[in-house]
C-alpha cells in the first residue's frame, strides 16, 4: 500500500468512519433509552445491544468497502474454516452474508434478474443468482464490495457454492481454494478427516502464496482461540433461550449470528457476544421475553426467509408464539460446538490443530444426513421445550430442505410433534405467496392450539 | 436392431439365476468393475420413466429433478425389489438428498451403499477415492459374503478399459455407421445394465453390421444429462439432424480413459477422476469450455443442443459459461429442457427446427 492510500484509507475508515458509527451507535443507545412510540405491544423492545451490532456490521463492510487497497481480500462461505485465513491477515467477506443484506433491503429481485439475464436459471439458489448479479452489475446496498485476490469455499453447506465459487473464480481471475468436505451418511471417520486435512494444508499453501507470507503457529493460536470464544458464548446466548419466556427469538438470533459468520476469529465477536450474555440474563432476571406474552414455543429449520423476518415475528407474536431456536443458528452447535469445545488451544502442534479444524469443520449440520438432523430437531424440541415445529421448504436450498417431508412425517406421526412445511424462498420473493403462507401458518397454530 | 439387444430384465434374471448378485445404482460415477469383481450386477436406475409419476411426493419438492423423482418412484413401485443392493454415488445435492431418505426413512431390507466422488482431481483426491472404492468394496463384500479376488478386481478393469475404449470408436466412426440416433443410442446405452464383455461383444456385432452412412443429416454435438425421452433422436433425426459427439452424463461423460496405475484402487480412481471434464465432479468452466469445444470441433458438429433436465443444478451453473464460451468460438448453441417421463413437449422440437435453420 502506498503512503497515500495508507493515509487516505486511515483518514477515511480509521478516523472518519469509525467516529461516524460510533456516534450512530451512541445516538442509537440514547434514543433506545426513551421509549419507542411505534413500539409492538407483543414484542420485546429492541435488544439494547442492537445499535453496537449495527455498528460491528457497518464497520465491517465499511473495511470492506476500502479493504482491497491495504489488505489482501478472500470471499468467503459461511461454513469454510476461515481460521487460516484469519491467521494471514486477510479481510474475509461472506458473499451470503451480504446477499441476506440484499434480501433484507428487497433488492434480490433486481439483482438476480442481472444473472438471469446471463442464462443462470431461476431454479438456482438466490444468494448466488443475487451475488453473481451484484458482481456484475456492481450493485449493493453495502456501497461497494472490495475485489477479491482469493476465493474459498467449503463443501459442507452444500455444492452450489463449488459452482459459485468457479463463476466468481473465472470472473475475478483469481485462485479458488475449494475444501471439498465428504457428507456424513453415517459418522465421520478418520479417512474424511485426513482428506480434509489435506485439503486445509494444500490450503494454507495456497493462501500463504497470495497473502506473500507465511502462517505462524502463534498467530493460528489467536485466531483458533478468538474463534472457539466466540462459538462458545454464541452457544451459551442459544442456551439462555431455554428458558421461558425466551428472552431472544430465533428472529432475534438470525441477526445477531453475524458475527459468528462474519467475525469469528476475531476479537470483536467475543467482546460483543460478552456483552450480548450480559443483556440477555438480564432480561431473564427481569422477566421480559421475546414475546411479551409467550404462550407457546416453536422451532424454526431452514434459513430465515430474510425478506419477510419482522412480519412474522409479528404476526406469532400477536398470538403469543415465540421461535425459540432454530436449527440454522444452531450451525455452530451440536456436534461441531463439542469439537470446537474440545480443542487444546494450548498446543503448539499444527498438526493436530488441523486435524481438529478438519473434524470440527466435517461435522457441519449441512454436511450430515438429514436423519441427522431429526435427530437435532427433536433433541432441540426437547431441551427447548417447544410445541411445534416450522420447517421452511426452501425452495433455494435443496440441502437442507431434501428429506423435510419425511423429518415432517415422522415429527408429527410418531412424536406427535405439529408440524407444517411452509413454501418460501430465502432470499427470492417472487417464490413465496404470503396469502398462502398466512393461510399455512393459521391452520398450524390452530393444530398447536388443538394439541393436549 | 431392438432385437439384438436383451432387455434390463432379463438380463438381470439370467444373472441371479446363475448365482449372481444385482446391485441398483444410481447417477453418476461409480466404479463399474468393483460390483463386477464380486459377481455382482450393477444395473443403472436413470429415473425409469415407467414409474407411477406421484409416487415421490411423499418424499420429495416438486424442485427436484426428474431423474431423482422418477428413481424413487420406481423404487418404492417396487421396481427394485429384487435387487440385492442399491448404491448412491454423491455426485449432487440432489444424489445427497436421495440418499439421506432411502437410509434414514424408507423401510427396506437391503444396504444402500454411498460413494462420496471428491469435487478435484489432485493426487490427494484419486488416493481419497481409492480409500472410498475399498471401503465400499468391504461393503459389497458383507452384501455378498464374499471376499474380493484382486486377480479377478483387475480383469474386469481391463474389460472396463475395453468397454471405455469401444464406445469411443463408436462415437469416432458415428458418421460411418448406418443406423439412426436412436439405435445407436439403445447400443450405447445398453452398457447401463450389460455386463462388459457382453456389452463389448454387442457392439462389436453392430459395428460391422452397420456401415456406410448414407449422410445427409447436420451433425451436432448433444450435451446434459440423459436423452430421455429418447424420441428426442426420432425428433432429431426427423428434421434433419444428427448427433455425433456426446457430451451426457449417461455416455459421452462416462467414457473413462484407461489409468497407468498398476495399483488396482487407483486405477479405478483415475479412471473417474481423470474422466471428462463434468459439471458434478467441479471441473474448472474453463475445463468444460474447452472440451466441448474441442469435442464440437473434432467431430465436425455445426452445433451444441444442452439437452437439460429441469432442476438440475449443476448443469445449469455451467450452462451460461458453456453457451458464451461456444459463441466466442463462433459455434450456436440452443438450450432445450425435458423431464424425463413426459413426452417430448412440442416446443423443443419447434426450437430444434429453428436451430436447424441457423445451422444450415
Ligand atoms: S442457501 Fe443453501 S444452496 Fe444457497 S448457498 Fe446457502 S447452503 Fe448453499
Ligand atoms: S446431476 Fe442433475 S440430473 Fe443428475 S441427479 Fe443431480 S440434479 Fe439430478
Amino acid at each position: 500500500m502506498s503512503i497515500l492510500s495508507a493515509v487516505s484509507f486511515n483518514w477515511k475508515v480509521n478516523v472518519l468512519g469509525k467516529a461516524f458509527l460510533r456516534f450512530e451507535r451512541r445516538r442509537g443507545e440514547w434514543k433506545m433509552r426513551k421509549p419507542y412510540k411505534k413500539q409492538n405491544p407483543n414484542l420485546a423492545p429492541l435488544l439494547k445491544s442492537v445499535p453496537y451490532l449495527k455498528e460491528l456490521i457497518s464497520t465491517h463492510y465499511l473495511h470492506g468497502r476500502y479493504a482491497d487497497t491495504h489488505k489482501k481480500v478472500a470471499w468467503v462461505t459461511s461454513g469454510a474454516p476461515v481460521e487460516i485465513l484469519k491467521a494471514l491477515d486477510y479481510f474475509t467477506l461472506y458473499p451470503e452474508n451480504h446477499g441476506a443484506v440484499c434480501g433484507v433491503r428487497r433488492q434480490v429481485v433486481e439483482l438476480s434478474g442481472v444473472a438471469e439475464n446471463m442464462g443462470y436459471n431461476r431454479d438456482l439458489c438466490s444468494y448466488a443468482r443475487g451475488d453473481l448479479g451484484s458482481v456484475v452489475s456492481g450493485k449493493t446496498p453495502v456501497g461497494r464490495l472490495p475485489k477479491p485476490d482469493l476465493l474459498f469455499c467449503c463443501t459442507n453447506i452444500c455444492q452450489t457454492v463449488m459452482y459459485w465459487y468457479q463463476v466468481l473464480a473465472d470472473h475475478f481471475k483469481v485462485p479458488l481454494i475449494m475444501i471439498d468436505t465428504p457428507f456424513i451418511y453415517d459418522k465421520v471417520t478418520e479417512h474424511e478427516i485426513e482428506y480434509v486435512k489435506k485439503q486445509l494444508e494444500y490450503a494454507i499453501a495456497t493462501a500463504e502464496r497470495v497473502a506473500g507470507k507465511s502462517i505462524s503457529l502463534k498467530q493460528y493460536k489467536k485466531v483458533g482461540i478468538y474463534a472457539k470464544d466466540a462459538v462458545l458464548l454464541w452457544n451459551e446466548i442459544l442456551d439462555l433461550c431455554k428458558h421461558r419466556p425466551s428472552p431472544i427469538s430465533a428472529f432475534d438470533q438470525f441477526f445477531y449470528m453475524a458475527p459468528i459468520v462474519d467475525m469469528r476469529g476475531e476479537d470483536h465477536a467475543v467482546k460483543f457476544y460478552t456483552q450480548v450474555i450480559a443483556e440477555v440474563k438480564q432480561r431473564i432476571a427481569d422477566g421480559v421475553g421475546a414475546v411479551t406474552n409467550e404462550r407457546k414455543r416453536l422451532l424454526w429449520d431452514n434459513l430465515p426467509i430474510w425478506y419477510e423476518v419482522r412480519r412474522f415475528a409479528e404476526v406469532l407474536a400477536e398470538k403469543g408464539y415465540c421461535i425459540a431456536a432454530s436449527t440454522y443458528t444452531h450451525a455452530w452447535g451440536g456436534d461441531m460446538k463439542h469439537i470446537i469445545e474440545s480443542i487444546d488451544t494450548t498446543k503448539d502442534d499444527m498438526d493436530y490443530l488441523l486435524s481438529m479444524l478438519a473434524s470440527a469443520y466435517l461435522h457441519a449440520i449441512l454436511n450430515q444426513s438429514s436423519g441427522y438432523k431429526l435427530n437435532v430437531m427433536l433433541k432441540m424440541v426437547k431441551e427447548y421445550d417447544l410445541d411445534g415445529v416450522i420447517l421452511h421448504n426452501n425452495r433455494s436450498c435443496k440441502p437442507y430442505s431434501l428429506g423435510q417431508i419425511d423429518q415432517r412425517d415422522r415429527l408429527m406421526n410418531e412424536y406427535g410433534i405439529p408440524t407444517i412445511l411452509l413454501e418460501a424462498d430465502h432470499n427470492d420473493p417472487r417464490s413465496f405467496s404470503e396469502e398462502q403462507a398466512m393461510n399455512r401458518l393459521a391452520a398450524f397454530i390452530e393444530i398447536v392450539e388443538n394439541k393436549k | 436392431m431392438d432385437a439384438t439387444i436383451p432387455s434390463r430384465q432379463k438380463v438381470m434374471k439370467d444373472h441371479k439365476d446363475a448365482g449372481g448378485f444385482t446391485a441398483a445404482v444410481f447417477p453418476i460415477h461409480y466404479p463399474r468393475p468393483l460390483f463386477r469383481a464380486y459377481n455382482v450386477l450393477p444395473v443403472e436406475v436413470w429415473g425409469p420413466p415407467k414409474a407411477d409419476p406421484h409416487l415421490w411426493e411423499a418424499h420429495l419438492q416438486t424442485y427436484t429433478c426428474s431423474v431423482i423423482r422418477n428413481g424413487l418412484s420406481f423404487f418404492i413401485a417396487g421396481g427394485l425389489d429384487g435387487v440385492d443392493m442399491l448404491v448412491v454415488p454423491h455426485c449432487c445435492d440432489t444424489l445427497q438428498g436421495l440418499g439421506s431418505i432411502l437410509q434414514n426413512y424408507l423401510p427396506q431390507n437391503k444396504r444402500v451403499l454411498t460413494l462420496y466422488i471428491p469435487r478435484d482431481s489432485r493426487e490427494i483426491d484419486i488416493n481419497y477415492l481409492a480409500r472410498e472404492m475399498k471401503i465400499l468394496s468391504g461393503r459389497i463384500g458383507e452384501v455378498t459374503g464374499t471376499e474380493l479376488d484382486e486377480s479377478k478386481l483387475i480383469k474386469c478393469i481391463d474389460e472396463e478399459d475395453r468397454s471405455n475404449a469401444i464406445v469411443g470408436r463408436m462415437f469416432q466412426q458415428r458418421t460411418q455407421l448406418s443406423c439412426s440416433d436412436r439405435e445407436f443410442y439403445e447400443i450405447i446405452r445398453s452398457r447401463e445394465y450389460l455386463p462388459a464383455d457382453a456389452f463389448i461383444t454387442l457392439v462389436e456385432g453392430f459395428m460391422a453390421r452397420a456401415k456406410n452412412q448414407d449422410g445427409g443429416r447436420i451433425p451436432v454435438v448433444i450435451s446434459g444429462i440423459i436423452p430421455e425421452p429418447m424420441d428426442i433422436f426420432n425428433s432429431l433425426n426427423g428434421i434433419g439432424l444428427t448427433v455425433v459427439g456426446d457430451d451426457l452424463f449417461t455416455t459421452g461423460r462416462r467414457i473413462y480413459s484407461r489409468s497407468d496405475s498398476t495399483d488396482p484402487w487407483t486405477r479405478m480412481s483415475e479412471m473417474i477422476i481423470k474422466g471428462p471434464p463434468d459439471s458434478t465432479r467441479g471441473n474448472f468452466l474453463t475445463n468444460r469450455v474447452k472440451y466441448l469445444v474441442d469435442l464440437t470441433k473434432e467431430s465436425g458438429a455445426r452445433g451444441v443442443i444442452f439437452y437439460h433436465v429441469k432442476f438440475c443444478e449443476p448443469e445449469q451453473f455451467y450452462y451460461p459459461a458453456l453457451k458464451k464460451g461456444l459463441e466466442n468460438a463462433g459455434i450456436p448453441s440452443v438450450l432445450v429442457e425435458a423431464e424425463i417421463g413426459d413426452p417430448l413437449p412440442g416446443q423443443v422440437v419447434t426450437r430444434l427446427e429453428a436451430f436447424k435453420e441457423v445451422i444450415s
